[in-house]
């Protein structure tokens, strides 16, 4: 019997058939060095795994390779975790990766940290960026998983501290595949309905690859973008995310955002009564300091000031009335003396002098004095003056 | 943004505050002294009744078949 003759693509195929219907071949992880690396621009890549004595060819589609969560490149031991089939046209087999992490380093931490790197240099992680909290926000918004004990502490710590809290909550996924999709979404949702002044993004603790999805470059940026004030309780106090550096504030527990987000009461309440209290003792102090002033100014300056000028007056008056009175009495003496000389003087000239000397005055009825006898007639009237008096005489 | 009225009440809380210490100051003229008096003692009771107005609500936002969102009251599962 004449065997068959085949076509190398008929046996190609057949080859493929044959692997890819392998189980083993199917699902395989395998370990190795990655060695001629490239990243073809159209977002496969290809390289070549090896160990120390062999190597396979290895091809990542852009469907998978842009889900991992680090750079690979040449010299990289990492994990493949895909399928050996046979590539037709060139007739080799090969990896088709699904998925590749970094051996011994955890590519989720890699990821991480490149994740960390790369927005901290875009300055996402920046403090001039961080929103400030209201100081009692009107309303709350708070994404986070519907049940379990997270949701419960936010309600029962911020009731607590603030008996009438407004939270409204966002169903969100905080585990698997599915938490940057939804909580992205209750930050575009609150956002849009502009309903709530700060938004709570909490999760409670878990490993480093249960809070995997909260270190998501989209979901990071979303935070960055959100108009309203961000706080990430994502974890637990040792638990960092990428959502918690790029949020405006991080509380190191879902109860711990819940004492970031609202004052505690008793405190408002104190310090509105204290501020009040301050109010009201300062007026009555102020009144009081107004008055005290009153009295003084009136003291000092209404009362005392026109009181000194009018003794200052009074002064000069005085001092004025007795300059004058010494004046005038030093004039008085002046004047005295001087008449007491004139006195002295008429008394020499005064002719009553000369009538006690035995003379006297002869006046005619008309009063004109006479001196010679011409101016006598016979029996005329005439009038002596003596010392004493006056005597009527007839001439004869 | 809702936040005018939040904005208000710590605005409120720290102009209470700055009125306090500018009457305890005392530097002000009596007019303006009365006036901040008035001022101060109409903000504190403006704050305390904002405080005891809001009533406690917690919600959930679900969203309906039509895409939008309904909140509902939020029980406990």
């Amino acid at each position: 019997m004449e065997k068959k003759v085949y076509s190398v693509s008929q046996l190609n195929k057949y080859i493929k058939i044959i692997m890819d219907n392998d189980t083993f071949l199917n699902d395989i992880n395998i370990t190795g060095e990655i060695t001629n690396f490239k990243a073809h621009y159209s977002g496969h890549l290809y390289f070549t795994l090896k160990d120390d004595t062999s190597t396979i060819k290895c091809v990542m589609f852009k469907g998978n390779a842009m889900y991992l969560k680090f750079k690979p490149g040449d010299g990289m031991k990492v994990v493949i975790s895909g399928q050996v089939s046979v590539f037709e046209r060139d007739g080799v087999y090969q990896i088709y990766c699904k998925s590749m992490i970094p051996e011994g380093v955890g590519e989720l931490y890699i990821a991480y940290e490149q994740l960390k790197k790369k927005l901290d240099k875009e300055g996402l992680f920046d403090e001039k960026y961080k929103k400030r909290l209201p100081f009692l926000p009107n309303r709350v918004g708070v994404i986070t998983s519907r049940t379990g004990a997270v949701i419960r502490d936010i309600i029962n710590v911020s009731t607590r501290r603030y008996p009438n809290v407004n939270l409204l909550i966002y169903p969100a996924s905080v585990q698997g595949v599915n938490v940057a999709k939804t909580v992205i979404s209750g930050i575009k949702t609150f956002n849009k309905l502009n309903n709530v002044d700060v938004i709570i993004i909490a999760r409670g603790g878990g490993s480093f690859e249960d809070l995997f999805g909260f270190n998501d470059e989209s979901l990071a940026r979303e935070v960055f973008n959100s108009h309203i004030p961000i706080v990430s309780a994502v974890g637990h106090e040792t638990d960092f995310t990428i959502c918690d550096f790029v949020s405006d504030l991080r509380a190191p527990t879902p109860s711990a955002a819940a004492e970031l987000v609202y004052p505690q009461y008793s405190d408002i309440i104190q310090k509105i009564t204290s501020d009040k209290n301050r109010v009201m003792l300062g007026i009555g102090n102020y009144i009081e300091r107004k008055k005290e002033y009153v009295k003084r100014l009136k003291a000092l300056k209404l009362e005392k000031v026109p009181l000194d000028i009018i003794q200052k007056h009074r002064l000069t008056i005085d001092s004025c009335m007795k300059q004058s009175y010494n004046t005038i009495c030093i004039n008085l003496e002046k004047y005295k003396s001087k008449f007491m000389q004139a006195t002295a003087k008429l008394d020499v000239l005064s002719p009553l002098k000369t009538l006690s000397r035995g003379y006297s005055i002869v006046q005619n009825k008309n009063g004109n004095v006479i001196t010679k006898i011409k101016e006598v007639s016979k029996n005329d009237e005439l009038f002596l003056t003596l010392t004493d008096g006056k005597v009527n005489v007839i001439a004869k | 943004m809702p936040k005018k009225e939040v904005k208000s009440f710590e605005e409120s809380l720290s102009e209470l505050e700055s009125i306090a210490t500018k009457i305890e100051k005392g530097d002000l003229s009596l007019e303006d002294a009365m006036t901040e008096f008035e001022k101060g003692i109409k903000l504190s009771k403006e704050c305390s009744k904002k405080l005891d107005e809001a009533e406690k609500k917690i919600n959930i936002l679900v969203q309906k078949e039509n895409g939008e969102y309904e909140e509902e009251n939020f029980v406990e599962e």
